[in-house]
């Protein structure tokens, strides 16, 4: 077990360094950045640059430089394009806004996948078992910004039940955590009904109904367990998809969390703050994997890091 | 016959696998005999291949079709509700295609006549339905040009890594692996809407804004297409056929290209049906941030976007989400179905189960 | 080593009979068809008896036993016959377990009827802890408390000799050796101490030490509980060494079905015959290839009227292909299917 937080460990070091040193190309190279050599700058301007970013400095300096910010201090850099504000001040007020409406969408997607994949196994073949297929199937197709729009064109149009932007209340979270959720509470549906499927036909279910166990309890207790681990394998990329999808979904909803301000930050060319929010991307997403993998090892004992 | 592919033991026990497989006579499956087989135990499956089928055929057809410019459009018509009817043609095409074979070919079928307002108009007064069509192209170049792009890169790679092994499979894959954890779509994401900036320079070396942009989506998913053809090749190397191979005499690229990628085809065909949905789903997202397919082109996901932009409580023209969002649903629908069909296909353990 | 059992079942009389199987038929649902899988087979289970069930793979023998049980798979349907459990205190009616409502049966699965399987490595789940798998049984049956359920359990593992049984529970089934685990399942089959027992095949994953082993503990069971035993298998040492009576099955159907000793001393069937001349004998000398009856069994979905082992029978006749012989009478409590004895 040590052991393989040790190797992780370091995967993340290399892993880190990798993206800190693609951001540092990506930003210093860049056409019209501020580090754009060929553009011309007002002379105060130009002179703050040289000085917040010490431009004067052969490049590898600066790399060093900017390496050493980040990994010793967790500095960032200023953003380029909101003065006054650093990008260590932005993450810090927009990713807590973020986490929640990532995480309840995250407990939507399983409490609705799981619930939905039990329940379709168990009444495989049957109408509900097709019902819930079918709309599982749509929520995979659809963009996630179409089942926004439909959420909120039924939700906050057609019955006024919940608002549609904003930021402050829990009803202000539902429908955005539900459409951020849906897709991925389909696919967690659809790998629950195959893994309970395949679980199913196992010897020790049989076992476990020979000994006149009620089938909720069959269901439930013996055949779940072993159902989830597809599951759980696909929560890693399911955190992935729904750090993306929340680009898309916090734009819609007009939550001012981390991925509306990316989206904002790459088209208005603030190469800094987009970068920086890679960096906390990453090592979100890296931490969600090794989770994932201490979770395994919960549910099937026989597995040893 | 290609090489190494194995057949199926000859006196399977299997009860449910019935005569239309003629599997001890032959040994192997007519290609008849498959298409039968996939008929009767996947129909769905088969209603997949047949609605992806008429998606590329429309694709294809679109100059030919009857119908609006779907360019442009004029103002008095905007937001109509459907209500198809035929008429003359509005609006010719204004850029110079009027000479075209294509629009020959279809004045020789349907004369001056378009079908309009099968399906609405948006707020320029452009036709939908003929926007719809005329979106399929893109969308389906996007797709298929982004997944031959992480089709190529991640055979390639993985193979490399699979049959060279040991050391070189090491390093090949150690690095897949922190490639893996870098959040690559964000990264592509930025490059992506950094694109607009080098305009200029790709414009004059004459690469074309879109081209960069299927290579980097299809950047994204190469990765996976790589582990799968990698523990493909692994498994595959251990098989008696390379080793009769190797004992004749065959060099390592003749083997790796005659015997060992035939094999993979199935795994990757199925890799690729799960990856074009991606695909799209991704174009539609780049599109709706802006970022994606730009006008005058159109694609679905543009199509999509666009209708969210300017649904409000009072202009609520359902059919501009409606029928984009129909079409992609129906066509990733399609794609996903007959990937279900042709794993299960391919799948030993699966297949032949006729529930 | 084998040895024959002098015991020959005499029925006692009163309640002795436990499991009374009637005219059994069984089909199954394939490709949009119907099936046969089994035809007219009964038996009786008798307490502190054991029953063998002997026939080749796929002749049927576990599908019967999961019919008895009632955990037949979907496809699979009565369509004639009845399971008669008599009643425990010997009065009253007997139920028939193939038309019980599914609540009924699930309450006396477990407690009345109980069965172990071929692999006791993938028959329990490899999630939960021995323990908890153990002791679920005895709380849904019985009201008792946890911690009366996992002393009981223990005793219990304790009788089947698993040392050090307090800490085998807290294992996972991973941590077993195969030998161990059998015995796991057969303490989790008596747990509720059942009347009757079924063994599916449960020695064939085993090694022959453990084997012997597993079977001393069944036979102790037999006779010291006054269990009643159906033992399935396609090994005749096992009939031979364990049973009282044998049925012998083949395609679904009933071959011969005698007292153990009197199979051996006078089979009457020709696949009965056939099967004890396959047998390769350690004492004759080598005897060139090993003998073994021609063709193979019938597939699945191959019906046909007639005697089923017709096609490999040395004595076909040609009636044997039109109609199927009843079971006629050869000896005491001793019968065969073969128009060979009808006289």
């Amino acid at each position: 077990m040590i052991f393989y937080l040790f190797r992780r460990l370091l995967g993340f070091v290399v892993t880190l360094w990798v993206v800190i040193t693609v951001a540092f190309l990506l930003t210093r190279t860049v056409k019209g950045g501020p580090f754009d050599m060929q553009r011309e700058f007002p002379p105060e301007i130009k002179r703050n640059l040289f000085e917040k970013f010490h431009l004067d400095d052969p490049p590898l300096t600066q790399y060093v430089d900017y390496l050493s910010g980040v990994v010793l201090r967790f500095d960032l850099g200023p953003s380029l394009k909101m003065r006054d504000y650093t990008v260590n001040e932005i993450i810090a007020e927009t990713l807590p806004r973020s986490a929640v409406l990532g995480t309840l969408a995250l407990t939507i997607a399983l409490v609705l996948g799981v619930g939905a994949g039990v329940i379709s196994a168990v009444r495989r073949g049957g109408a509900l078992d097709a019902f819930i297929m079918i709309l599982a199937t749509l929520g995979i197709a659809l963009p996630n910004f179409m089942l926004a729009f439909l959420l909120i064109m039924l939700f906050t149009f057609q019955w006024s039940l919940l608002p549609a932007a904003g930021f402050g209340s829990w009803q202000h979270l539902i429908l955005p955590a539900l459409a951020l959720g849906a897709p991925f509470a389909a696919n967690i549906a659809r790998l629950c009904r195959s893994g309970m499927l395949d679980v199913l036909g196992e010897d020790y279910i049989r076992t476990a109904r020979a000994k006149g166990l009620r089938e909720s309890h069959v269901v439930l207790i013996h055949a779940l367990r072993g159902a989830l681990l597809p599951v759980v394998s696909f929560l890693g990329p399911a955190a992935a998809g729904i750090l993306t999808g929340s680009l898309v979904i916090e734009k819609i909803f007009a939550i001012p969390g981390m991925g509306d301000f990316f989206v904002t930050a790459a088209l208005n060319r603030d190469h800094t703050l987009t970068m920086g929010i890679v960096i906390v991307y990453c090592v979100i997403v890296y931490v969600i994997n090794v989770l994932v993998d201490l979770a395994y090892t919960l549910i099937d004992p026989r597995i040893e890091l | 016959m290609k090489g190494g592919r194995e057949m199926p033991a000859n006196g399977s026990q299997d009860p449910s696998v019935g005569p239309s497989a003629n599997l001890e006579e032959t040994g192997r499956r007519s290609s008849r005999a498959t298409i039968g087989l996939l008929a009767s135990t996947h129909p769905a499956a088969l209603a997949g291949g047949l609605g992806c089928c008429l998606v590329l055929v429309m694709a294809l057809t679109a100059p030919l079709l009857p119908l609006p410019n779907h360019l442009e459009g004029t103002m008095d018509e905007q937001y109509l509700a459907p209500s198809p009817v035929f008429r003359e043609v509005a609006a010719a095409p204004s850029d110079a295609a009027g000479a075209g074979v294509g629009t020959r070919l279809r004045r020789a079928l349907f004369g001056e006549l378009e079908l309009w307002n099968l399906m609405g108009t948006d707020g320029k007064g452009r036709d939908l339905c003929s926007r719809i069509v005329w979106g399929s192209r893109v969308s389906l170049t996007v797709a298929i040009v982004a997944a031959l792009v992480s089709l190529v890169i991640g055979v390639l790679y993985g193979a490399l890594a699979g049959f060279f092994g040991g050391l070189v499979d090491e390093a090949l894959m150690r690095l897949v692996d922190v490639l893996y954890a870098v959040p690559f779509i964000f990264v592509v994401i930025y490059m992506v809407s950094i694109l607009q900036e080098y305009d200029d320079s790709l414009r004059s070396r004459g690469i074309s804004r879109e081209v960069v942009l299927y290579v980097l989506i299809g950047a994204i998913y190469w990765l996976t297409m790589a582990r799968v053809v990698r523990g493909q090749v692994l498994s595959l190397k251990k098989r008696e056929f390379v080793c009769a191979a190797e004992a004749v005499g065959a060099g390592r690229l003749r083997i790796i290209v005659r015997h060992i990628l035939p094999n993979t085809v199935g795994i990757v065909i199925v890799y690729l049906t799960l990856t074009i949905p991606r695909i799209m789903l991704f174009e539609a997202f780049l599109s709706f941030l802006g970022i994606g397919v730009e006008p005058p082109d159109v694609s679905w996901g543009l199509l999509a976007s666009d209708a969210c932009a300017v649904m409000t409580p009072v202009n609520v023209c359902w059919w501009l989400a409606f029928f984009p969002g129909a079409v992609l649903a129906v066509t990733l629908l399609c794609i996903n179905l007959l990937g279900d069909g042709i794993r299960d296909l391919l799948d030993p353990r699966t297949s032949g189960r006729g529930e | 080593m084998i040895s024959v059992s002098t015991d020959v079942a005499e029925p006692r009389p009163g309640a002795d009979e436990l499991l009374s199987v009637e005219g059994l038929c069984l089909s199954i649902r394939l490709a949009r068809e119907r099936v046969p899988l089994l035809d007219e087979v009964s038996f009786t289970l008798r307490r502190g008896r054991c029953l063998g069930l002997v026939g080749e793979s796929g002749s049927g023998k576990t599908i019967t036993a999961l019919a008895v049980m009632g955990l037949l798979p979907r496809r699979v349907k009565v369509d004639r016959g009845r399971v008669l459990l008599s009643d425990p205190g010997g009065e009253g009616r007997a139920r028939d377990l193939v038309r019980l409502p599914r609540a009924e049966l699930r309450r006396i699965r477990g407690r009345i009827l109980s069965m172990i399987f071929q692999d006791p490595m993938s028959a329990l789940n490899p999630y939960l802890r021995i323990g908890e798998q153990l002791i679920e049984a005895l709380k849904i049956h019985r009201r008792i408390s946890r911690r009366a359920a996992l002393d009981r359990a223990q005793a219990k593992l304790q009788e089947m000799g698993i040392p050090d049984a307090r800490s085998r529970m807290r294992d996972y089934p991973h941590q077993l050796s195969g030998g161990m685990c059998q015995r796991v399942l057969l303490a989790m089959a008596l747990l509720l101490d059942p009347e009757v027992l079924i063994a599916d095949e449960p020695t064939t994953a085993l090694d022959v030490t453990i084997q012997a082993q597993i079977l001393t503990l069944l036979d102790t069971l037999k006779r010291a509980r006054g269990m009643a035993i159906l033992l399935i298998t396609h090994d005749w040492g096992l009939i031979a060494d364990q049973t009282d009576r044998v049925l012998v099955v083949y395609a679904g159907s009933i071959m011969e079905r005698a007292a153990t000793a009197n199979l051996f001393a006078h089979p009457a069937h020709p696949y009965t015959i056939a099967l004890r001349e396959s047998r390769p004998s350690l004492a004759g000398g080598r005897a060139g290839r090993l003998p073994s009856i021609a063709g193979n069994p019938p597939r699945l979905g191959e019906s046909r009227r007639g005697c089923p082992f017709a096609p490999r029978c040395p004595h076909a006749m040609a009636r044997c292909n039109e109609r199927k012989p009843p079971l006629f009478t050869v000896g005491e409590e001793h019968d065969a299917a073969c128009w060979l004895l009808e006289s």
